[in-house]
């Protein structure tokens, strides 16, 4: 007691590494999902940076649209050209009404639940985004007030972004895919055939490998989820930028960087 | 120094974390204002506890909402304190070249901290692919630092003027 009262600032500062020390093992141990005390934190926190969250984004949006007034405009002209290739597409791959009750009758047969009907989706504004500016994970304003729940997959436009570890009442947090260290399976769009898995994660680049090592991938094919285990079929993975032949293993070695620019996202839908 | 006003002045840095974000849009490069009030007051002044404790509190909030897990930026802000601490003995507080040092070494510290916390806990960044990102933060901590620093050591000169002549 006599050394604590003589070393004040010492004993202070040992106090507070304990503290904090035990915060963090705790904090690991749950694997980061929230308690009852650190849910009703964040949400007073959330009831406080919710508006003005909702303030600065849209001045931020104005500010971002005046400087990239040149770039937004160019982007307007690919999407229209885009816009009518596609109007173009679904012309041609419109179903008649014919092969659309024929399918439905197939699903109702096969008691087939695809996204469109075990999914639900909600879509969100991102409220916050991680203080470690390498990782990606962010918080969203919603939650399971919107029917939200842990481990529900989050996409973007530009394809799968990541799942939700931690929920409450308006809010959500979400991890990124390249900061996950879960396995996903995935095929090559527009060759169904050829499937991986993508098993490791460094540098926020995804790598894996094909199941055949005769497949023939090359740099540029796109990646989406095969719908085996919790990803539902057919959202966009990202796009390889590296095909390596490991004659260890044996098998071709695939590098993908995402589709996702987490550094401009902005609104995220949750399938829920 | 009066806690309430430290405490109010970490509280309008929680608040204005989300501002930056918002007006600044690609989250790269924004300041850490929780950082560099923390660092400016303990380069600063001699009454640690004070800071060190609400400093805390606030990096532990920082890591209940924007982080993945609680604590790291708790234990890293405190690693920085004690780092400042130990610095004092050696470089003059009242020069703007040593503030400006010791602002661009406690941001590096304190994400190079983050980072092992991290990868202690499994994420698979590399140091190389980290301090890359981190420059352009260290860069912008230290001019948020730098205005933090100018403003508070001019209140302090100040009142050492006014303490001399009354």
């Amino acid at each position: 007691m006599r050394w604590i009262r003589n070393h004040k600032l010492i004993s202070f500062l040992i106090l507070v590494i304990v503290v904090c020390s035990v915060i963090l093992i705790s904090s690991v141990a749950t694997m980061g999902k929230s308690n009852p005390v650190s849910k009703a934190i964040n949400s007073v926190c959330m009831t406080v940076l919710k508006p003005v969250n909702a303030v600065t984004n849209g001045v931020g949006e104005t500010l971002s649209d005046i400087i990239h007034f040149k770039d937004i405009a160019e982007e307007n002209d690919a999407l229209r050209e885009e816009n009518e290739q596609l109007k173009e597409q679904l012309a041609k791959a419109t179903l008649t009404s014919n092969e659309l009750t024929e399918l439905k009758n197939l699903t109702d047969a096969l008691n087939y639940k695809g996204l469109a009907e075990s999914g639900k989706m909600v879509t969100g504004d991102i409220i916050s985004m991680s203080d470690s500016r390498w990782m990606n994970n962010f918080t969203i304003n919603i939650g399971s007030d919107d029917g939200v729940k842990e481990g529900n997959i989050v996409v973007s436009g530009r394809g799968l972004v990541g799942t939700v570890y931690s929920v409450s009442g308006s809010w959500a947090k979400v991890r990124a895919l390249v900061d996950e260290n879960s396995k996903v399976s995935f095929k090559i769009a527009g060759n169904m055939q050829l499937i991986g898995i993508i098993g490791s994660f460094t540098n926020g680049e995804l790598s894996g490998f094909m199941l055949d090592s005769n497949a023939k991938v090359e740099k540029g094919d796109t990646l989406i989820t095969s719908g085996m285990g919790v990803y539902p079929t057919g959202l966009e993975i990202g796009r390889i930028t590296k095909v390596k032949y490991d004659s260890d293993s044996q098998l071709q070695k695939v590098t993908v960087k995402s589709t996702v620019d987490f550094s401009a996202l902005q609104k995220v839908t949750v399938i829920i | 120094m009066n806690r309430l006003g430290l405490a109010g002045a970490y509280l309008i840095a929680f608040i204005l974390k989300p501002v930056m974000d918002g007006i600044l849009p690609g989250h790269a490069g924004n300041g850490n204002l929780i950082l560099c009030l923390t660092t400016v007051l303990i380069f600063l002044f001699d009454d640690y506890v004070p800071i060190i404790t609400i400093g805390t509190v606030f990096a532990i909030l920082d890591d209940l909402v924007y982080g993945i897990y609680c604590g790291p930026e708790a234990i890293s802000t405190l690693v920085v304190c004690l780092a400042i601490i130990a610095i004092k003995y050696f470089f003059n507080n009242e020069n703007y070249l040593n503030a400006l040092i010791v602002i661009a070494v406690s941001t590096w510290l304190e994400y190079t901290v983050e980072w092992g916390i991290y990868c202690a806990t499994g994420a698979t960044y590399t140091y190389g692919y980290v301090i890359k990102i981190i420059l352009l933060n260290v860069i912008v901590n230290t001019i948020v630092g730098m205005i933090v620093y100018a403003v508070m050591y001019s209140r302090i000169r100040k009142k050492k003027y006014e303490k001399l002549y009354r």
